[in-house]
């Protein structure tokens, strides 16, 4: 019987390189701001929620729009955009992904980027209602390394890369006795959005199966 | 005096004096809106000195009531955000970020400590009855040294009447036997609770769960 769970605390991430960069995002960038906002006004983006980022080196620096009511983020630069969303959950999917599909339709259009890459990552702090973390954290520590002291572990992490996906499993640090799960996946500039999402459901499934947990809703 | 400017607003009970800091030595030229002051009392007298003292006291509408909105004859610094007395405002501002950042400190430490149950709903309870967070971290010390350092506690709303919630409930989620519970709890009540009960105005309560 799975182990239930919430979920208080989710972020989603997603960032795309382009195959080279657009100098016009850091100079002559008015028009792709102009066109961006626009695309962005359905969900109530203000000006005041638009910043210029002018520090750090060349390729952090862009324009940043937010949407504090969806708690979206979007930062284009000139060689690879960004978009957040915090408090993520499969109900809110649809949306975020227009909102993202809004934002770089209306980055490509106004820079004719061509994207290369795209990463997501989702990270997740999950919450058991009844199991301690650290019973279902156990399975995934090496007894080698648990054996390293005579006493109860406390806590640990299990850290996974490949080509072009990595799994992290951690106890969280920002909630009582919960796990932290994060989970990044690479995808060809390609890929479209519905593949994406498809392919995340699917990890974080197979991620929450081995984990033997279920998100109660 | 010539940098400086008052300005009345939309009728005399409602004044407002717009300043511009002299540059040079005592400020640094940048203008600010310092206040607002309502009419005085009318049993008050005038002030020699309006500027000496009482900022937000009447001292200084009194001063402009009682000269049509005329300056001093003399130089203040009517602002100086790096000493005047006027610099209370801007610290104000600083004391204000500095409490919401400790209090958005506190939140962070009770997730941590807690599992909230319905978290938004106990969070806002929360910062309604803001002294009650101070008990709720000062009281996980003293439960894991009674009940264990692995315990769980878990806080969520209750109500003590049936009616709308009014008290927040830290719970222990217990595992081993209910005598051994009853004893934890008891530790718990004589070695700290029945000193700092008071501090919750009956709006905290702490006991165990059987998991």
């Amino acid at each position: 019987m799975p182990e239930k769970v919430t979920i208080p605390i989710s972020f989603f991430e997603y960032s795309a390189d382009y195959a080279r960069p657009i100098f016009a995002a850091l100079m002559d960038r008015a028009a792709i701001v102009q066109r961006i906002f626009d695309a962005l006004l359905p969900w109530k983006l203000e000006i005041d929620n638009v910043e210029p980022i002018t520090t750090g080196k060349p390729s952090e620096q862009g324009v940043k729009f937010k949407i504090p009511g969806k708690k979206v983020t979007f930062l284009f630069g000139a060689g690879s955009c960004k978009f957040t969303k915090d408090d993520a959950d499969w109900a809110s999917a649809e949306e975020t992904i227009s909102i993202l599909s809004a934002a770089l339709g209306a980055l490509k259009a106004s820079t004719c980027a061509e994207i290369s890459e795209q990463n997501v990552a989702v990270a997740l702090h999950i919450q058991p209602k009844k199991a301690k973390f650290i019973d279902i954290l156990k399975p995934f520590l090496s007894p080698a390394i648990l054996d390293l002291e005579g006493e109860a572990v406390k806590t640990g992490a299990s850290i996974l890369k490949w080509d072009k996906r990595r799994v992290v499993l951690d106890g969280s640090g920002a909630l009582a006795n919960a796990l932290f799960l994060k989970f990044e996946r690479g995808f060809d500039g390609g890929a479209s959005f519905l593949e994406i999402a498809d392919q995340l459901k699917a990890d974080e499934d197979a991620l929450f199966k081995m984990l033997n947990v279920e998100e109660e809703l | 005096m010539t940098n400086r400017a008052y300005k009345e607003r939309e009728s005399s009970e409602d004044w407002a004096v717009l300043s511009r800091a002299p540059e040079g030595a005592s400020g640094n030229g940048a203008t600010f809106l310092v206040g607002a002051w309502p009419e005085p009392p009318a049993n008050t007298t005038e002030d020699p000195d309006p500027f000496s003292r009482d900022m937000f006291g009447w001292s200084v509408a009194r001063h402009l009531h009682s000269t049509g909105g005329k300056l001093p004859p003399r130089e203040v610094p009517l602002l100086n955000p790096l000493g005047s007395e006027f610099s209370v405002l801007t610290d104000l501002e600083r004391q204000m970020a500095q409490f919401s950042a400790e209090e958005e400190e506190d939140f962070k430490r009770l997730r941590r400590e807690y599992v909230l149950v319905n978290g938004p709903s106990v969070e806002s309870f929360l910062r309604r009855h803001r002294s009650l967070l101070e008990v709720l971290l000062d009281a996980v010390a003293q439960i894991k040294a009674c009940f264990g350092a692995e315990s769980v506690l878990q806080l969520r709303l209750g109500s003590e009447d049936g009616d709308a919630p009014n008290v927040v409930c830290g719970f222990v989620q217990w595992t081993k036997s209910l005598e051994a519970a009853r004893a934890a709890l008891d530790e718990f009540d004589e070695s700290w609770w029945m000193n700092n009960v008071r501090r919750a105005s009956g709006r905290v309560v702490f006991d165990y769960e059987l998991a």
